[in-house]
């Protein structure tokens, strides 16, 4: 597969992911609306739960495997000059994927999985939704093995030399799903679906719980990676500068695969079947992913600081203000980066085993999760698009201006969503319900939160609607696009790296043995302990 | 090597990220701040549970 030929493959993919993720934001929308109360004719608790299903698969799972995908391939078509190691296979992972998709969301629009994007039992779900979400997730495995096979090949073409950093992270990533997707994978094969097929008539929630607990946190770094990536080798180039240090970047990266996968504890603080001594570590696991997140925001922020003073800025702060603005993804990456500071300063407080409990179940947990989602990932995920598009379509984006209003929309929008979520948590609104018809002085104090939610749906999906637009329009715009990427070079050239920061069966190995220590009795346990249904043939 | 990339190696050459620094105090001071702000958040609602 040429260049040229791989360019529809790409886009196959952002295709996917964006069209899931408009009908997702016209859900949300209906979702703030009907949640408010505000609106008596659109109370309705089975379209609400069918709706929010829906909407949190749309994003959580299709936007952001196929995105992830798609981008895996570009960057490796675009940083390694060659082709993919299997074509073929990367289309065989594409349609498995999207047919997964389809029967998942026949599924999910017959109101026959509204489970929640968690699908946690006892709620069930048809076959048909199992099913699909398997198909999924088996589909971007393909993708997992492209990726690192593409980067051995590359390797093996070129002994001794340093691997371009953004192949380097999509193999991680690819690690990273690989292993983050085997919790769900087993939950689904082994206990769901026989389930809900009636080959048995009951399920251990605990053993479910805990195998979606080993997917559940990681999958948000195997979000998070295109953006991060994204951040290191597009934003500091497109911004005029370099990347202030290429080795901290892999050492980030290699951190997230490492203790972002054995810390899905944090997901079952207020759960008894597992105890307070495997929360801890998962705990400290999690703060330990505030590591790479501050070496990230260092590096490109540093990066940034360059690419400003290289174009004139003075002072501590001058360099800011003569960053290129107007250039959608070097704005797009300083709206990520502010959104990931607010959000992850929030998360600290869910990721504490004794502060979590101010917080559990609460509206403030809906509103850390699209801050760090919504806010900081996909808003890279747009400017990443506006950044390859020309590239891909061979034309000019269609319009730039509107690139950028639709960048600073999502981001005023998701504050003006996300902020009340957030006070309305603490001031005890529950999450996961479709209507608030108790304690009536109570929700009065919350009904100007609940119209500030609304105001931000509309500027969402206005937002959204503007995104698609510009992109289908790039199709047919008469002045040719950009040429071949081309990736931010490293402040310090990079002659050698060590192996170990330029491959990832070491650090394979290393998580592998991090998740028999995090899982293996906390799983063990439900095969050891007397619980109701914890035989293998009945788990 | 023309004057201005000669001038872009000086700067990439001497480049100390002190801008960096400041940022990040700046915002984690921000931070505190917030933190404070939601503890008394917390407090003003009273028992909801």
């Amino acid at each position: 597969m040429s260049r040229v030929e791989s360019r529809g493959l790409i886009l196959a993919h952002f295709w996917v992911a964006f069209l899931a993720f408009v009908a997702a934001a016209l859900l949300g929308l209906y979702q703030v609306s009907e949640r408010s109360g505000l609106f008596p004719a659109l109370e309705s608790n089975h379209l609400y739960f069918q709706s929010v299903s829906t909407h949190g698969v749309l994003m959580g799972f299709v936007l952001t495997t196929f995105f992830a995908m798609g981008f895996g391939y570009y960057c490796a078509i675009e940083s390694l000059k060659r082709p993919l190691w299997s074509p073929g296979l990367a289309w065989t992972g594409f349609w498995v994927a999207l047919v997964g998709t389809v029967l998942a969301a026949v599924a999910l629009l017959g109101g026959q999985a509204s489970i929640l994007y968690t699908f946690y039992p006892p709620l069930q779900a048809s076959p048909l939704f199992y099913l699909g979400a398997t198909l999924l997730v088996v589909g971007s495995w393909f993708w997992c093995l492209e990726m690192v096979m593409t980067m051995r090949a590359w390797k093996q073409e070129h002994p001794g030399e340093p691997v371009p950093l953004a192949m380097f992270g999509n193999a991680v990533n690819g690690t990273l799903w690989f292993v983050t997707s085997l919790g769900v994978a087993l939950e689904v094969l082994f206990q769901l679906l026989p389930w809900s097929l009636g080959l048995k008539e009951t399920v251990d929630v605990g053993l479910a719980r805990t195998l979606f607990s080993w997917t559940l946190h990681a999958i948000v770094y195997f979000w998070l990676f295109p953006a991060y990536i994204a951040l290191y080798t597009l934003v500091p180039r497109a911004a005029g500068g370099r990347l202030f240090s290429d080795e901290v970047a892999r050492i980030a990266l290699i951190m997230l695969l490492v203790f972002g996968v054995p810390i899905g504890f944090h997901h079952l603080y207020m759960d008894p079947f597992q105890a307070a001594g495997w929360k801890f570590l998962h705990m400290t696991g999690t703060f330990m992913v505030a590591v790479p997140s501050f070496l990230t925001a260092f590096t490109v922020t540093a990066s940034l600081e360059l690419a400003g003073r290289l174009r004139g800025g003075k002072g501590l702060f001058g360099w800011i203000a003569a960053l290129p603005w107007t250039n959608p993804i070097v704005l797009a990456g300083i709206l990520a980066l502010l959104l990931l500071s607010v959000g992850g300063f929030g998360g600290l407080i869910n990721a504490s085993y004794s502060m979590n409990s101010l917080v559990h179940n609460t509206q403030w947990v809906t509103g850390h999760f699209h801050l760090i989602f919504a806010g900081t990932t996909v808003i890279m995920y747009f400017g990443i698009a506006y950044h390859v598009w020309p590239r891909l379509t061979g034309r000019a984006l269609f319009s730039e201006k509107l690139a950028r209003i639709q960048l600073w929309s999502w981001a005023i929008g998701m504050v003006v969503l996300t902020f009340p979520w957030h006070a309305l948590g603490l001031q005890g609104q529950p999450r996961r319900i479709s209507t608030t018809p108790y304690d009536t002085p109570l929700v009065e104090t919350w009904q100007i939160n609940e119209v500030l939610m609304i105001v931000g749906g509309i500027i969402l999906f206005v937002s959204a609607v503007l995104l698609v637009v510009n992109l289908a329009a790039s199709h047919a715009t008469r002045d040719s696009g950009a040429g071949a990427e081309s990736f931010a070079a490293p402040v310090q050239p990079l002659l050698r790296l060590p192996t170990v920061l330029n491959g990832v069966g070491f650090w394979f190995w290393v998580l592998v043995i991090y998740m028999v220590v995090s899982y293996g009795y906390p799983i063990g346990q439900f095969f050891v302990l007397d619980t109701h249904g914890a035989f293998p043939w009945s788990i | 090597m023309t004057e201005s990339s000669a001038q872009e190696e000086e700067i990439i050459r001497n480049f100390s990220p002190r801008g960096t620094w400041a940022l990040l105090l700046v915002l984690i001071a921000g931070m505190a701040v917030g933190w404070v702000a939601l503890f008394v958040l917390y407090l003003s609602h009273g028992a909801v549970h």
